[in-house]
């Protein structure tokens, strides 16, 4: 009798909340219907104010999948110098500039939102005046004009600076199909020395330093790639610093000590790939504070070896930076200042669907790229990194 | 049977396969709701059109999946699926001071509060992810059929849910028969 009852005021819920929101306001006069919960419905309901989209969301965001789908195949397919690593300064790519692709981005923001209403316009309504379209509609009769103006070239949209490359085995790399992979972008304050413990989640970590004096040590062997290119093994247990320009490489499931043993804050880069599970929080050591992170999952993953790339990339307003090969994960932070030093937790360096990154702001931007490549494998080489000349 | 409605639609997708233009009329029609779907569970603007942008991207490309039926059931599973992958990144992100809605700029306090977005947010995010999964497609005016359908779960399983988390509401509203409530529900 007790299922039963049960039962029914399940269904007498499921009946207010289905009537709930039209002419009638529900069926109080159900007697199975629990009061407290009707009214926990309504609550909920008041507090449903959703805001309106941005007028300008829409149409961009179809430009963009207009745009995705025309350069379908037909984007090139940048070459990769994965050999040559270093603090080298790379020019722009000849032929990148805010002239592509899509010009909307590259222009003031209403302008660029007056453009992609056009656009959606003149594609949607076009469509539909040419196309079958809908059954009925009133709108076949009218024909919009749509007009995209030229954009301006610009000669210097990014500035791209190679700050490590290092290949990852296939053996290093996670299996199982749970795969999730994350940057972050994390300031140590003085004086910080805290434990990560593991608890779960096979997988290489990777840490690099922006900026200060970080100090770790290990449960178990780690590599530190110096600024120079030089690669240090260092044993378990054994303390080692780390400065601007240097790398850790380790494993999710080591236990590190780190601390920030140098006068002012430790800026770095947090990099990991792991197999994980729905409980994994991250890879975070206590008292880190992190502004900026990226995290991908589920992720598909070839036997074959990675190569994990860092970058740096500025970009000029309104600027982009080309998206990578095919297959390419992607990962971008933002460090929680601008290019002129003044702090900000909101970057306006975006990153598209397909990894292109797009300054939307009319400032300068800087943003760490992080770029995993999975290559044929060459040699079956241990994690190395790669010597800069 | 289809309806008219479902006909129409299966046919506009067909023709987008070749032609993605004809995606327009769809994208037009459900692009609202989707958003606020996605702002509901995201709770700030930037997020919210990142994954509507994910979902009809993803529509687009997995076009040659839909085999009729109704094409809003569809993009929402397309959204539900998208949401939970969000869910799940959030779980490896650090707490924030910085992240709050979009409509809070000022430090977490009273003005936070009374917001209503704000409010439903912080709520809803008291719930297990699969009970509040039911309550924004419910917020999003869906019925529990509908619902039980886009989730793949049983009707009943879906009621259970629904009853469990407005329980759950009641006590965070202070209706003060959470209690009584769940003794009812024994």
């Amino acid at each position: 009798v007790s299922d039963e009852r049960d039962l029914h005021r399940r269904q007498a819920l499921d009946a207010f909340w289905d009537e709930f929101g039209g002419d009638d306001p529900g069926r109080p006069s159900d007697l199975d219907l629990d009061p407290i919960l009707a009214e926990a419905i309504r609550r909920l309901h008041d507090l449903d104010t959703q805001p309106a989209e941005d007028p300008a969301f829409g149409p961009r965001l179809w430009a963009d999948m207009m745009g995705g789908v025309a350069q379908a195949g037909t984007l090139p397919l940048r070459p990769r110098p994965l050999g040559t690593n270093g603090r080298t300064q790379l020019p722009p790519r000849p032929g990148v500039s805010a002239t592509q692709p899509a010009p909307w981005r590259h222009r003031s923001t209403v302008v660029a939102a007056i453009a992609a209403v056009l656009l959606l316009i003149g594609v949607g309504i076009g469509y539909l005046a040419f196309g079958p379209g809908w059954p009925g509609d009133e709108l076949r009769t009218t024909i919009p004009a749509a007009v995209a103006p030229a954009a301006t070239p610009s000669p210097a949209p990014y500035t791209e600076e190679s700050l490590l490359t290092i290949t990852l085995p296939a053996e290093a790399l996670p299996g199982g199909d749970a795969i999730g992979a994350g940057l972050i972008h994390v300031t140590i304050p003085v004086g910080n020395r805290s434990t990560w413990v593991p608890t779960c989640c096979p997988g290489p970590y990777v840490d690099y330093v922006i900026v200060g004096s970080y100090t770790v040590r290990a449960d178990a062997p780690i590599q530190v790639v110096r600024d120079d290119g030089s690669a240090e093994d260092i044993p378990a247990g054994t303390e080692v610093t780390l400065g601007a320009g240097d790398a850790l490489i380790s494993r999710n499931e080591v236990g590190i000590e780190g601390a920030n043993t140098g006068s002012g804050p430790v800026e770095l880069l947090g990099w990991l790939l792991v197999e994980t599970t729905s409980s994994f929080g991250g890879h975070y050591l206590p008292g880190w504070v992190s502004y900026s992170s990226d995290v991908q999952l589920p992720l598909l993953l070839s036997p074959s070896p990675a190569t994990l790339h860092v970058r740096r990339i500025e970009l000029t307003g309104e600027a982009s930076f080309p998206a990578p090969a095919d297959g390419t994960l992607v990962f971008v932070v933002s460090p929680p200042v601008n290019a002129a030093g003044t702090p900000t937790t909101v970057s306006r360096v975006v990153k598209r669907s397909d990894g292109e990154l797009v300054n939307v702001g009319k400032e300068t931007g800087v943003v760490y790229l992080v770029t995993l490549e999975q290559v044929a494998p060459p040699d079956g080489s241990p994690i190395s990194g790669t010597p800069t000349p | 049977m289809r309806t008219t409605k479902e006909q129409d639609e299966a046919h506009q997708a067909h023709l987008a396969l070749e032609q993605p233009a004809a995606f327009a009329p769809l994208y037009l029609q459900y692009r609202p709701r989707v958003y606020r779907l996605c702002h509901r569970a995201a709770g700030n603007v930037p997020d919210a059109e990142d994954l509507t942008s994910q979902v009809f991207q993803k529509a687009l490309s997995r076009l040659n999946t839909f085999h009729g039926g109704s094409f809003e059931r569809w993009i929402v599973t397309i959204a539900v699926n998208t949401i939970r992958d969000f869910r799940r990144t959030q779980h490896w992100h650090a707490p924030l001071p910085e992240l709050r809605p979009d409509s809070a700029p000022g430090p977490e306090d009273e003005a936070v509060l009374s917001d209503n977005r704000a409010q439903l947010h912080a709520l809803l995010a008291t719930l297990p992810d699969d009970h509040r999964e039911v309550v924004e497609l419910r917020l999003s005016g869906y019925s529990g059929a509908e619902i039980a359908e886009m989730l793949g779960r049983s009707p009943e399983a879906v009621r259970k849910v629904q009853e469990r988390a407005m329980k759950q509401m009641a006590r965070r509203f202070g209706l003060g028969g959470g209690a009584e409530s769940e003794g009812r529900a024994q």
